[in-house]
């Protein structure tokens, strides 16, 4: 009973996070909504027993992604008046949504035709979601995507260096 | 007790809700964070599914999208830092360089 | 003419294989002399002054003398044991599930003969030219070519398969258009080179497509597999190989109708002309025949073909030689007669013979051309015969050398050029090509009259030019004494075996060509047939004597005599194929530059892009340039592919 109380939580506060992210007009504060949502969603994560992905969702996600987003952010000290003029962008989100709604209420309606009121199964005893299974299925099965995957961090390392480096 | 569906909802409402905001903000640095948004919706769907069929597939794949997310933030950033100097401005619509 | 049969008996059961590292020896030590000078010529290529002479004369020496000396060595290893051949595999050169071309050289009787000949006069020509070429700026660059063609003439006759020969024969083609064009700033002379160069790859063409059906039929390239197979050929076949082979063999030979080239060729230094267009290259189509004689002991019709193309352009060169004024165009002419008497003899089967001329002409021909080169030298560049004449108290050597190789060539015993040249006329008369006897004959008669003439408005006389003559320097001398020698006396190899005298030429080639033994009741008929021609050689010499042997001779008036006309227009081969194929080429070619090539062409590409350009005024006002709308398209994309999906799912509806 208390899982769905607290999915109730999560979800409220991961989806209302979402909308205060896309509708604050200062970067800063849509950023800070945005890891709250990150956070709802580790939450989330947790009940779905994937105990490595909670970790990994608050330190990498919420912690170091959102970190640089708010230094750039700092970094750059955009004034507010150089914003861009987005009179009633409320109402521009809110048309938008309305546009989009008919797919997703499609899709939401598709999801509860197939799926219903299924309910997850028992877990299967070996540690499921644990970091030491995660690790287990990232270096035997997974080894070769996730080279590439270090590699591709490698790169955008690199670049990341060249680009900034560069002389505007 | 909540089922995949309630968390394929919430998924999908999250996704929806980055599309929106891509779709309808002027401010760069909103729009890469909608994107963020899309794929946190996408990464729920995920771990749910994962959780359904009772496999540790789903959890590689969100470990895999949070490290591409990461790169694609780092790259992204540096892009933005690199547009403001040379434009002055954070508004998407002013990029528009390549205007057929 | 024998038989298949005993060839194969001969060839396959007798012969034994000896590997030997000389062989690439003899090819490596001009290809090295090549790269050094090679090297050289490049470093200073932008300095005022070449590397120098002296250096560059020794490096440029070395390397035929040593592969003079090395065939030699392999030579004399040959004498006494006639089922001898060397041979050397390189390498693999082409590997591939169906075949493996081995890169090998062979050094048989016939390569072994040509190979010591082509060394030897080489080496000679090369100590010439470090005297002949003193003080041109391109000294240097000259003797890389020599060099490297050397190399690829060795390669050519040491190839123990068609590719291997075939790059030989392209490579000698190279050089030649290079020392043909090697003064390059004249057009003249570079168009001479490419002419050659053309000419030549029409032959080359034919050539290669014969490699490629002898290929097919047999799948093989090196001879003793092809000779093991040819008699699976079909008839039909055999004859097209022959004939595509054969139009090779002209094109380089200079026969009728590929021989424009050759008088042209005269543009190059004299040296090159002796070795190049004289001695050695223009050989290559004789022993081309030589070398796959068992494929043309089969096809009779394609050996008459020969004689009567190298009856023809024996008679043609020569008559034409008749009016020339150059004294390097005369030789040049000569050689295409002589080269048509080379073919007739191997048209008729009379492989040994062929090959017995090839090596007489080199020693006289390379003489004629040294010796010419001599008196041009002497004169400064002076080459035409109406401003020479009593010179012989001045070049004595040379006087010597041409005088006995023009003896040679005329065809007067003992000295060389008769012997062979009989040999080719007895060939011809006991093969029922009495025709062409008479031809060769009335050949003979002319080679005679037009040499001698060149001979006596040369040295003999008053002289005609007031330049100083210069003395030959040493470097020229020891050349043309040894050609001369030569000229008076490898006749002797080839005493002719009718008269019951020796013939060690004919004895020589036995286990290359097969057994030849002439019949025992020709002795009178050959003595006979040597009186008609030796008569029509003597004729020829006292009709030039009587014309041309007196103090005050005159070059002839121009007259309108349509005969010297005709020879004066060489038979309008040149106009021929300026006006067939030339001038229609250069038509059509102005035909597609003006009108197709504008019009069809760019036109039809003008208008293409027009349309796209059009078309992309409507589509490019899609980019906004703006990412937010690209989002949309993408949300657009979405919705469309979920309605498809949905189409899908729907009853009744497949892809």
């Amino acid at each position: 009973m208390e899982t769905t109380l607290y999915f109730i939580i999560l979800a409220a506060v991961a989806v209302i996070g979402g909308l205060l992210t896309i509708t604050r007009s200062h970067p800063l504060s849509a950023t800070l909504s945005l890891v709250v949502t990150l956070i709802a969603l580790a939450g989330l994560y947790a009940l779905l027993s994937a105990e490595f992905l909670f970790v990994i969702q608050i330190l990498v996600y919420a912690g170091a992604i959102m970190a640089l987003m708010v230094f750039v952010i700092m970094l750059l000290n955009v004034r507010e008046s150089s914003f861009p003029k987005e009179t009633g962008f409320e109402v521009k989100v809110l048309l938008t949504f309305a546009l989009s709604s008919p797919l997703l209420l499609t899709t939401l309606w598709a999801i509860h035709q197939h799926f219903g009121d299924s309910t997850f199964p028992a877990l299967s005893a070996n540690g499921f979601g644990s970091i030491k299974s995660v690790g287990l299925e990232l270096y035997t099965q997974f080894f070769f995507p996730f080279e590439i995957v270090s590699i591709l961090l490698l790169v955008a390392l690199v670049g990341v260096v060249t680009l900034a480096k560069r002389r505007a | 007790m909540p089922g995949l569906t309630h968390y394929l909802s919430v998924s999908a409402i999250l996704f929806f809700l980055g599309l929106t905001g891509f779709l309808s903000r002027k401010n760069i640095f909103i729009m890469l964070l909608s994107i963020e948004l899309m794929l946190n919706g996408i990464n729920l769907s995920f771990v749910a599914f994962a959780r359904h069929l009772n496999q540790m597939d789903g959890h590689v794949f969100v470990f895999f999208v949070i490290g591409v997310a990461a790169a694609e933030a780092a790259i992204s950033l540096a892009l933005v830092i690199l547009l403001f100097k040379n434009r002055d401005t954070i508004n998407v619509d002013d990029y528009n360089a390549m205007k057929g | 003419m024998t038989t298949s049969s005993s060839h194969d008996a001969i060839l396959h059961t007798a012969v034994t294989l000896q590997d030997t590292p000389l062989l690439p020896a003899i090819l490596a030590a001009p290809l090295l002399g090549a790269v050094v000078l090679g090297l050289l010529t490049l470093l200073n290529t932008r300095k005022t002054q070449g590397p120098s002479e002296q250096w560059v004369t020794i490096i440029a020496c070395a390397g035929p003398v040593l592969a003079t000396l090395l065939s030699g060595a392999l030579f004399i290893q040959m004498l006494g044991q006639p089922d001898l051949v060397f041979h050397q595999t390189l390498f693999s050169w082409i590997k591939t599930s169906s075949f493996d071309l081995q890169l090998g050289l062979t050094l048989d009787r016939l390569s072994g003969l040509m190979v010591l000949m082509i060394t030897f006069i080489g080496s000679l020509i090369h100590v010439f030219s470090s005297a002949y070429m003193h003080g041109d700026r391109g000294f240097s660059r000259y003797f890389t070519y020599l060099n490297l063609f050397l190399f690829a003439m060795l390669m050519l006759i040491l190839s123990d398969n068609l590719v291997g020969l075939f790059m030989g024969w392209e490579g000698v083609g190279v050089c030649s258009f290079l020392l043909i064009g090697f003064w390059f700033n004249d057009p003249q002379k570079a168009a001479a080179g490419t002419k050659a160069f053309v000419v030549n790859r029409v032959g080359d063409f034919g050539f290669i497509l014969g490699i490629f059906l002898l290929f097919q039929a047999v799948g093989a390239f090196d001879f003793i597999h092809i000779q093991e197979k040819i008699a699976t050929i079909s008839p039909l076949q055999l004859n097209l190989i022959a004939l595509l082979l054969l139009i090779g063999a002209l094109g380089k030979s200079a026969q009728i109708p590929l021989h424009v080239w050759l008088p042209d060729a005269m543009a190059g230094p004299t040296p090159v002309s002796a070795l190049i267009h004289a001695a050695t290259m223009v050989t290559a189509g004789v022993y081309l025949i030589s070398r796959m004689h068992f494929l043309y002991d089969l096809t009779p019709v394609v050996g008459a073909l020969i004689v009567t193309i190298g009856g023809l352009t024996a008679l043609m060169a020569a008559s034409i030689a008749l009016v020339q004024d150059d004294i390097k165009k005369v030789l040049a002419y000569s050689t295409v007669s002589q080269l048509g008497y080379m073919f007739m003899g191997v048209g008729a089967g009379a492989y040994a013979a062929g090959i017995f001329h090839v090596f007489t002409h080199a020693f006289f021909k390379a003489a004629l051309f040294l010796g010419a080169g001599a008196v041009i030298h002497a004169l400064h560049h002076e080459q035409n015969l109406w401003k020479m004449g009593g010179l012989r108290p001045l070049l004595k050597v040379t006087a010597f050398a041409m005088g006995v190789s023009t003896l040679a060539i005329a065809g007067v015993p003992p000295f060389a050029g008769f012997f062979s040249k009989d040999e080719i006329l007895w060939a011809l008369w006991e093969n029922h090509y009495y025709f062409f006897w008479g031809v060769g004959v009335l050949t003979a008669g002319l080679t005679a009259f037009y040499m001698f003439r060149l001979y006596i408005l040369t040295f003999e006389g008053t002289r005609r030019s007031t330049v100083e003559v210069h003395a030959e320097p040493m470097a020229m001398k020891l050349p043309l004494i040894l050609l001369g020698i030569g000229a008076i006396s490898v006749g002797v190899l080839g005493l002719p075996g009718t008269l019951g005298l020796p013939n060690w030429i004919s004895h020589w080639m036995e286990p290359v060509f097969g057994a030849h033994h002439a019949p025992d009741n020709a002795f009178l008929l050959s003595l006979g047939l040597m009186v008609v021609s030796l008569s029509a050689a003597g004729l020829g010499i006292v009709m030039a004597f009587s014309q041309f042997y007196k103090a005050d001779v005159q070059p002839p008036a121009d007259n309108f005599n349509p005969v010297t006309l005709v020879l004066k227009a060489k038979y309008g081969f040149d106009l021929a194929y300026s006006y067939g194929i030339v001038k229609p080429l250069m038509m059509a070619a102005q035909l597609h530059k003006e009108v197709i090539e504008p019009m069809l062409i760019d036109g039809a590409i003008v208008i293409g892009s027009k349309v796209y350009y059009v078309l992309s005024l409507i589509v490019r006002t899609l980019q906004f340039g703006n990412v937010r709308a690209y989002g949309y398209y993408m949300l657009i994309g979405m919705i469309l592919l979920a309605c498809f999906y949905f189409l899908l799912r729907q009853p009744g509806v497949t892809l």
